[in-house]
């Protein structure tokens, strides 16, 4: 949406209570001002919004840091995170085309560490809303079904093998235990010319038309002998072929069932990640893997059609004047506005907060959100929003006017929460709205 | 002559709200103020490396003779 020239002048008409002329001119004289400012190569700094400067006769606008860091304020104190370490000599020098895999020495190697980066590197480069959502999850199973599909390979390439051989296998096989089958074959093959010759002889010479027939006959008759041999020789070749097809559907199935038991495993191991729901700086979840999932979430939001809940449900409203937590754990009081630490006053609907935790469920997140309570005398804020159907719930602590009091008072907060946060705003609804 | 401190007050809030909401601010006569939005990005290095870059949000201005 844009706002345009018309709606703005209206707007500054209505926030500084001049007229729309006014307005205007002012606004007109401050374009000219830049004009003339950028045209004598001097820069023309609004505070608060930023400086307009010429470059190589160009006007370029280099925002005010503390917008910049409201503007970003959704993934401010992210960092870049590292899924493969260097594993050449040289400096960091970009690669201009961005890989689609990662390589797959590194991939194996990494596995045994820390596998999980490894696999979330390679979802990486794809779409951002799946990060942080339940569709991610899905993504990392897809995923992993994809590894587990790719490890069997030599498996698959052992099948071809075997398929491949069984042939020649079954082949020399059936050569040497149908040898006597071959052999009394052979024998009715090579018997057959031979009353063929006697016939002949016998019958002294009959036409060629009328030998060829008779071949034919010779040749079709012995092998109504021959099937008793043949089927025999039939029935073994496919035992044997049975037992190596047996022998390969049992491997086929071996793998089959290691694929669906670690698929299992896989998914049971997503759903405890889930129950414990411990997304961003929990003791239980090692750093990388908060480091990793931080950016998803935030892309997750980023994405996704969020809408915003109040975490306290309409006891809230109800008990603005109480001091005690209600059933979403948002504590009441006439503190100060602002603040890190202290209850957390409800007067004030409208802030930042520094979110350590992002939960799914609603008892883990008032549990979680009572221990911060009790361990320390933060004001925590309990907030619900919900991504693509899955709702949230995120702990935050403090209260603060603007994005840099929060990364401030973030940057203050122990290791655990200080490198694994991200600032919100926070609009608490009125019961009318 | 110079800007009303209300009114400067008044353009810096307004233009502020509105890039935050992820709304273009267009002045005629001056240029748009366009909040744009990078995806996350993975970055490989010639040594190896993989990052994983986050997301950012960001303002830029495009102006009007352009």
């Amino acid at each position: 949406m844009t706002l345009t020239y018309k709606k703005l002048v209206k707007r500054l008409a209505e926030e500084s209570g001049l007229s729309e002329k006014e307005v205007t001119d002012q606004l007109t004289d401050l374009i000219a001002r830049i004009e003339e400012k950028t045209y004598k190569n001097e820069g023309y700094s609004i505070s608060k919004l930023g400086t307009f400067t010429n470059v190589e006769g160009r006007l370029v606008f280099e925002p005010d840091d503390t917008l910049s860091l409201e503007v970003n304020h959704k993934y401010a104190g992210m960092e870049p995170i590292e899924v493969v370490a260097p594993y050449k000599d040289g400096e960091d020098e970009e690669i201009e085309e961005e890989p689609e895999t990662v390589d797959d020495n590194q991939s194996a190697s990494k596995k045994d560490d820390d596998g999980r980066e490894v696999k979330e590197a390679k979802t990486g480069g794809e779409d951002e809303s799946e990060r942080f959502s339940p569709e991610l999850r899905e993504g990392k199973v897809g995923n992993q079904e994809k590894t587990e599909k790719v490890e069997p390979t030599p498996d698959d390439n052992k099948e071809k093998v075997t398929k491949k051989a069984s042939p020649k296998a079954t082949g020399s096989k059936n050569k040497k235990e149908t040898v006597t089958d071959k052999e009394v074959d052979q024998k009715d093959k090579v018997k057959t010319p031979k009353e063929e010759i006697e016939s002949n002889a016998e019958k002294n010479l009959k036409p060629e038309q009328e030998k060829d027939k008779q071949r034919q006959k010779t040749i079709s008759k012995p092998k109504e002998p021959a099937k008793a041999a043949v089927s025999n020789k039939g029935k073994k070749t496919y035992r044997k072929e049975k037992s190596v097809s047996g022998t390969t559907a049992i491997v086929i199935g071996v793998f089959g069932v290691a694929i669906v038991v670690s698929l299992v495993w896989f998914l049971v191991r997503q759903n405890a990640a889930k129950s414990t729901n411990v997304l961003l700086g929990d003791n239980t979840v090692n750093s990388q893997v908060t480091t990793n999932t931080q950016p998803r979430k935030v892309k997750a939001t980023a994405k996704a059609s969020i809408t915003k809940k109040v975490a306290a449900d309409s006891s809230v409203s109800k008990n603005k004047n109480s001091q005690k937590a209600d059933s979403a754990g948002i504590t009441v009081s006439k503190t100060k506005k602002y603040g890190l630490k202290g209850a957390l006053s409800l007067n004030n609907s409208d802030f930042y907060t520094v979110v350590v935790y992002s939960l799914t469920e609603h008892n883990r997140a008032l549990q979680v959100k009572n221990r911060i309570d009790k361990e320390r005398a933060y004001r925590v804020s309990l907030t619900g929003t919900t991504i693509n159907g899955q709702h949230v719930w995120r702990i935050g602590l403090g209260q603060f006017k603007n994005v840099k009091d929060a990364e401030q008072a973030a940057s203050k907060l122990p290791s655990k929460y200080r490198n694994n946060h991200f600032i919100k705003h926070v609009h608490l609804k009125s019961p009318n709205e | 002559m110079i800007m009303d401190k209300k009114l400067n007050e008044a353009l810096i809030k307004v233009i502020r709200e509105q890039i935050i909401k992820k709304n273009d601010v267009k002045i005629d006569g001056l240029g748009t103020f366009h909040p744009v939005h990078t995806p996350k990005r993975q970055v490989q290095y010639k040594n190896g490396r993989v990052i994983l870059q986050p997301p950012r949000d960001s303002v830029t201005f495009i102006p009007e003779s352009e």
